[in-house]
């Protein structure tokens, strides 16, 4: 599903939009840094604060995801559905250290700490 | 069933074989040249260096682990403006620092948005809580940093620093760079590791060569006073020596003979001397002239005493104790002729030292007794733990004292057990028998006749003894001869008379 023209865009260059529905149908949109490239059929989020998305996806695990090639500018539009949550194992690893590279050179070590790598099948990728 | 390949799918494989092949040269190169030198210093700028002029990172630099103080220190850099060695980084901070920590690779494509977004969020954080967060972390390496891959050099699963490379431009490292940089990690981390073990072996080296020296110096010091203690125990000892017998001296510090208390029964021949009229003379003489004589005459004693193998256990006043047999001895009968032929030496010796004596104006002659006796005594150490005293005792030598009291002056007066050993040697007259106190029976006892060892060559000297007859004549001493020749005259008319 997912092809190595993708990739690009999910190396956090541009920021990218996730939007999640409540249990009645409102619709949250909120900028995310990263979507994280896991296999060819998934991505991940970072889980790092409880906020809307996550109460969102806790109630209907439907999400649509716009991520940006810095190169060529180019948007894909991915249609996500929640999977599982990993919170050890080499993905959470690698998403861990990233940002607590991040937070150690921004003095936030001890704030910023990952709580989960969310896993999302991907269930359609358009332009 | 397989699709043949496609041309331009072809080509694209030849073209990734050929670069896979020269990447795999240059490495080769790579690792031969860091692996010439065991300079630490040297094999971090040559793959620095090196990495740049094959391969195109142009940031780069090498950081080794200091477990102790929990950071990374700059060994070496390359690209940098500022070279930024001896910087170091905590363990658990940056890149470079988490890298370390997790012992995993890292690379960022977009370190300077990443670092915006985060520092947006910290604006955002409860100004109450920011109270707790600490400023930006100055780290080494490019200030505006984008993309950087960093390695840990691992060696047998253990830390032995981080290899980072890094660009101002936004993701310009991909999986091939990460793998490429990898390996060059790996090499480094082993050329490293070698030249950390030689280094170590070196410093040992050294620090045995260090410890070597000291032990010789110590060795050399050690010997120098032992040296010097050497010195001081033989002039302590020479000292000592005056206060033994020479016999007994050498036994002790032979090791021959311990110095404990120790005795033994063994029969020896023993010795006794005094000066009749010595007494009477301390009352008449100054001190220092008393002193003079005493020393004199005890130094020729002794040295006669010496001569002859005797063991002089004590000067008491003006009185000797010799006695012969102990430590060494040759054999009883030769023990015993040694002792009566150094009493006889000892008589000759006070007669020249009479006449010395009396030329410094001593009118009263010092005349001496002997008293020799041969018997089983204990000898040996006596005394306390603390004092000992290399001395004989038992009743041999009372019985040698008493014979010695009995005894005419310049007279040797001799024990019939020493008579027995010694009068195929020596000629003896019988005189009378003494009882002595602990001695149940009288001790027949025999008097030397001067001068009568057959070695003496003296021919005015004639002397004999039968039982019931005793002849001594010394022609030398006859002031009147006509009178010697009526007494001799008389004798033989009483026997022709029988």
């Amino acid at each position: 599903m997912i092809k190595d023209e993708h990739l690009p865009a999910m190396q956090g260059m541009f920021p990218s939009w996730i939007t999640s529905c409540s249990k009645d149908g409102e619709p949250n949109t909120t900028v995310i840094s990263q979507i994280w490239y896991v296999d060819k059929n998934h991505v991940a989020l970072s889980f790092q604060f409880f906020n809307k998305t996550k109460k969102n996806i806790s109630l209907n695990p439907y999400a649509y995801a716009t991520i940006t090639d810095p190169s060529n500018m180019k948007q894909y539009n991915l249609e996500l559905q929640f999977d599982h949550s990993e919170t050890e194992g080499e993905l959470f690893d690698e998403m861990d250290m990233k940002l607590q590279a991040i937070a150690s050179m921004t003095g936030m070590t001890g704030i910023f700490e990952l709580q989960a790598a969310d896993v999302y099948k991907v269930l359609s990728i358009s332009n | 069933m397989d699709k043949p390949l496609q041309k331009d799918e072809f080509e694209n494989l030849k073209k990734v074989l050929d670069r896979k092949t020269k990447e795999f040269e240059i490495i080769k190169q790579i690792s031969s040249q860091i692996n010439k030198t065991l300079d630490v210093n040297l094999i971090a700028s040559a793959m620095l260096n090196a990495m740049d002029e094959f391969f195109g990172f142009k940031y780069s630099m090498i950081l080794l682990i200091d477990e102790k103080m929990q950071k990374l220190n700059v060994l070496a850099t390359h690209g940098y403006e500022i070279k930024g060695i001896g910087a170091s980084v905590k363990l658990g901070v940056g890149v470079i620092g988490i890298v370390a920590k997790k012992k995993k690779m890292m690379r960022m494509a977009n370190l300077g948005m990443q670092r915006s977004y985060m520092n947006a969020i910290k604006n955002q954080i409860n100004p109450k809580e920011k109270k707790i967060l600490s400023d930006e972390v100055e780290l080494p390496g490019l200030k505006n940093v984008e993309s950087q891959v960093a390695i840990p050099m691992l060696f047998n699963d253990e830390l032995i620093g981080v290899l980072s490379v890094e660009s101002e431009k936004v993701n310009i490292f991909n999986n091939s760079d990460e793998l490429l940089i990898g390996i060059l990690a790996n090499q480094t981390a082993n050329a490293l590791q070698n030249a950390k073990l030689y280094q170590l072996e070196q410093k040992r080296k050294i620090e045995l060569n260090k410890a070597y020296s000291e032990l010789e110096m110590l060795n050399t010091t050690l010997e120098k006073k032992v040296d010097e203690r050497t010195k001081e125990l033989v002039v302590l000892s020479k000292k000592l020596a005056k206060y033994f017998s020479p016999q007994v001296y050498q036994s002790i510090f032979s090791g021959k003979l311990d110095v404990k208390i120790q005795t033994q029964r063994k029969p020896l021949t023993v010795f006794f001397s005094d000066l009749e009229g010595f007494t009477e003379l301390t009352e008449r003489l100054e001190p220092e002239v008393l002193t003079e004589i005493l020393t004199q005459y005890l130094t020729e004693m002794s040295k006669i005493a010496i001569k002859w193998g005797g063991t002089i256990d004590k000067f008491i006043g003006d009185a000797l104790l010799v006695f012969f047999g102990d430590p060494n001895s040759n054999g009883n009968k030769e023990d015993a002729v040694a002792c009566v032929s150094m009493a006889i030496e000892m008589l000759e010796r006070l007669k020249f030292l009479r006449k010395f004596w009396r030329d410094k104006g001593i009118s009263k002659p010092l005349n001496a007794r002997i008293g020799i006796h041969t018997g089983v005594c204990t000898v040996g150490n006596f005394g306390s733990e603390d004092r000992l005293d290399y001395t004989i005792i038992g009743n041999g030598v009372n019985l040698a004292s008493r014979i010695e009291t009995n005894a005419e002056p310049n007279k040797i007066l001799l024990s019939e057990d020493t008579y027995l050993l010694i009068k195929n040697n020596i000629s003896c007259l019988k005189k009378q028998k003494i009882s002595v106190k602990g001695i149940s029976y009288p001790v027949q006892t025999y008097e030397v006749l001067r001068f009568a060892n057959k070695k003496s060559k003296n021919n005015s000297i004639f002397e004999k003894s039968i039982p019931g007859l005793s002849m001594s004549l010394d022609k030398s001493a006859i002031e009147d001869n006509e009178t010697a020749i009526s007494l001799i005259n008389d004798a033989l008319k009483s026997l022709q008379s029988d």
